[in-house]
């Protein structure tokens, strides 16, 4: 049990100051707010020919730089934006052809330090109820996740002493070791990326060696002075210790990283810009970007009232261009859209190159064992969007032309880090993400969909069959082989079968 | 020379580890086709450590030792040469 003073004395010990300024330039951090703003002057009325050498240089797959980002954050043009949206689909589909890959979020505690002023886990909200996951409830949980379908979780936890390192490192090998038996296989959790409070190098180590998939830190704001305001106390009031907590991941092994801003609490411009800077700053550093990219939207959240009275709230129009401008200044990483956004929001921005989205999703604590089926303000961080089922929106995505995937190859072969970078960027793994789509989608349509989302799927599936079997990159290829093989092997009742 | 004797050679020579392991691949593509990149194993996940260019299929993937793994392509375990050199990166890749 962890006392009042237990806490004090936790918090006082978690930041370590020299983590923080080995990587500092000149005593600063890499987010200069004042030099942001002159790259987005500077970069106003945009000559048409230089976007679309921008453009150009995106469907390259090659990083934009800042001055090119805030060109086409400048963009008025209608024309010229509806030529960005097209060429974001583009971009997306020849990095990772047409799938999306899904997960779901698997919030795990909501007892936080912290007092950020948008979040309903915040410490001074006492109407939040607290809960922390024991080890045999967050089983409980991932059984009931994988009864559903999913492979792949986002585990989610408040910054508190009661969900340190060792006990998210407990909870990753209780998702892993959990299996259900399914219509004609068994089904597991395959991967679990981490969403928790930046933590010491040491810690950080301790989930590299349970398995970690990606950790995500999301530095909410890069704008200073905001990011003071909207985190008063606590351990989040550190700015640095956040900004650099990817930088200190990466030091201790972990090579997936994933950076996000909260959207609506200072100017979108702005965050765009400090995302962009986020995973050039590690990319330089340690020749790894930022693996996603996360851009949730404030959302309304018991205790709060900064989605209300925010005057930097997103619209629908500018959402989609941020989406749109994310996608072609980091061509090669992915991006989550997730169920904040309503189905409307997500049908028209994910083809904008979103690679990830989540569904059946609940962001209650132990909700989906505990089958509660409304939303709950003081139970949750935030109220969701759309919570439609897993087979309804994979059936949306068959009718949209996308392949839902649950893969998980990737980080079981190798394929992490720099080496998945650099195989991104030259459309070498998008061929695997097929592969791994089709195996997946096959594995899922078995196992878990409705008989209507089987017929629209085995429709799909046979069109990604001929498509896989027509493309040069495979035609005549022992790989070709091996994937039929591992077609087969799916069908006749294998699982976890991949490339 | 062996095959399984000029890994042990390279492995037992100076240098830092992830050079010596891709100073391996590049020895196992030249003289036998074969395809290999190391991987440090944690759980489920296989982080990528040492290899060349390019991707490997994931033809096997062999647990070494406590520490590495490998993704190889082409390279056939059936084969007594290739059985040695396994059991020398068992040994020595560390």
């Amino acid at each position: 049990m962890t006392t009042g003073t237990n806490v004090k004395d936790w918090v006082s010990n978690v930041i370590r100051r020299d983590e923080i300024d080995k990587y500092l330039n000149d005593g600063k951090d890499f987010i200069d707010d004042d030099a942001i703003f002159r790259t987005l002057d500077k970069a106003k009325t945009p000559d048409k020919s230089k976007i679309r050498d921008i453009l150009q240089k995106s469907l390259e797959i090659r990083l934009l730089d800042p001055f090119e980002t805030a060109s086409l954050i400048n963009v008025t043009d209608p024309e010229i934006w509806e030529e960005m949206f097209e060429t974001a689909g583009a971009v997306k589909r020849k990095v990772y052809d047409n799938r999306i890959v899904t997960f779901a979020p698997l919030y795990c505690s909501n007892l936080c330090v912290n007092n950020c002023l948008y979040c309903a886990f915040r410490k001074d909200n006492t109407r939040e109820k607290r809960r922390i996951l024991s080890i045999d409830e967050v089983r409980a949980e991932a059984r009931s996740l994988a009864s559903m379908g999913h492979k792949r979780l986002i585990m989610v936890y408040g910054e508190h002493p009661s969900s340190s390192a060792d006990y998210i490192a407990e909870t990753m090998e209780a998702v892993y070791g959990e299996e259900v038996k399914t219509r004609r296989g068994t089904a597991q959790i395959r991967r679990a990326n981490i969403n928790a409070a930046p933590m010491a190098v040491d810690d950080m180590k301790k989930l590299w060696k349970v398995g970690i998939g990606t950790y995500q830190v999301f530095q909410e704001t890069y704008h200073h002075d905001t990011y003071a305001k909207m985190h008063p106390s606590g351990i989040k009031s550190d700015y640095r210790w956040r900004l650099y907590a990817l930088h200190r991941a990466l030091e201790a092994g972990i090579d997936d990283v994933a950076i996000g801003a909260l959207f609506g609490i200072f100017d979108w411009r702005f965050e765009v810009m400090g995302l962009v800077a986020h995973s050039a700053d590690l990319e330089e550093k340690f020749g790894i970007g930022a693996h996603t990219v996360s851009f949730p939207r404030l959302n309304p959240a018991e205790g709060c009232d900064v989605d209300t009275n925010s005057p930097y709230r997103v619209s629908d129009e500018d959402f989609k261009k941020l989406v749109t401008i994310l996608r072609l200044s980091i061509p090669h990483a992915g991006l989550i859209i997730t169920a904040r956004e309503s189905a409307k929001i997500r049908r028209e921005v994910i083809p904008l190159g979103c690679t990830q989205t989540d569904a059946s999703t609940r962001i209650g604590i132990g909700s989906y064992s505990e089958q509660y089926n409304k939303q709950e303000m003081e139970r949750q961080q935030f109220i969701l969007g759309d919570t439609r089922s897993l087979d309804e929106v994979i059936r949306e995505f068959t009718e949209m032309g996308m392949i839902t995937s649950f893969c998980t190859a990737g980080y079981r072969c190798g394929r992490t880090g720099d080496k998945i970078m650099k195989l991104l960027r030259t459309g070498v793994e998008g061929k695997f993400c097929k592969l791994n789509a089709v195996l997946t989608f096959r594995e899922w349509l078995d196992d878990f969909a409705s008989d209507e989302t089987k017929a629209a799927g085995e429709k799909l599936l046979a069109q990604e069959m001929e498509a896989v079997k027509n493309d040069p990159f495979f035609k005549g290829k022992p790989l070709l082989e091996q994937f039929l093989n591992n077609y087969e092997r799916i069908v006749n009742g294998e699982r976890d079968v991949f490339i | 020379m062996f095959l399984s004797d000029e890994v042990s050679a390279i492995l037992d020579s100076e240098g830092e580890l992830k050079a010596r392991l891709e100073r391996v691949c590049d020895l196992l593509f030249r003289k036998c086709g074969a395809k290999i990149c190391f991987c440090e194993v944690f759980s489920s996940r296989w982080s990528y450590f040492a290899g060349l260019d390019g991707v490997v299929v994931p033809e096997k993937r062999i647990v070494l030792n406590e520490r590495f793994g490998i993704i190889a392509e082409n390279f056939d375990l059936n084969d007594t040469e290739n059985i040695e050199v396994i059991d020398i990166l068992k040994q020595k890749a560390w």
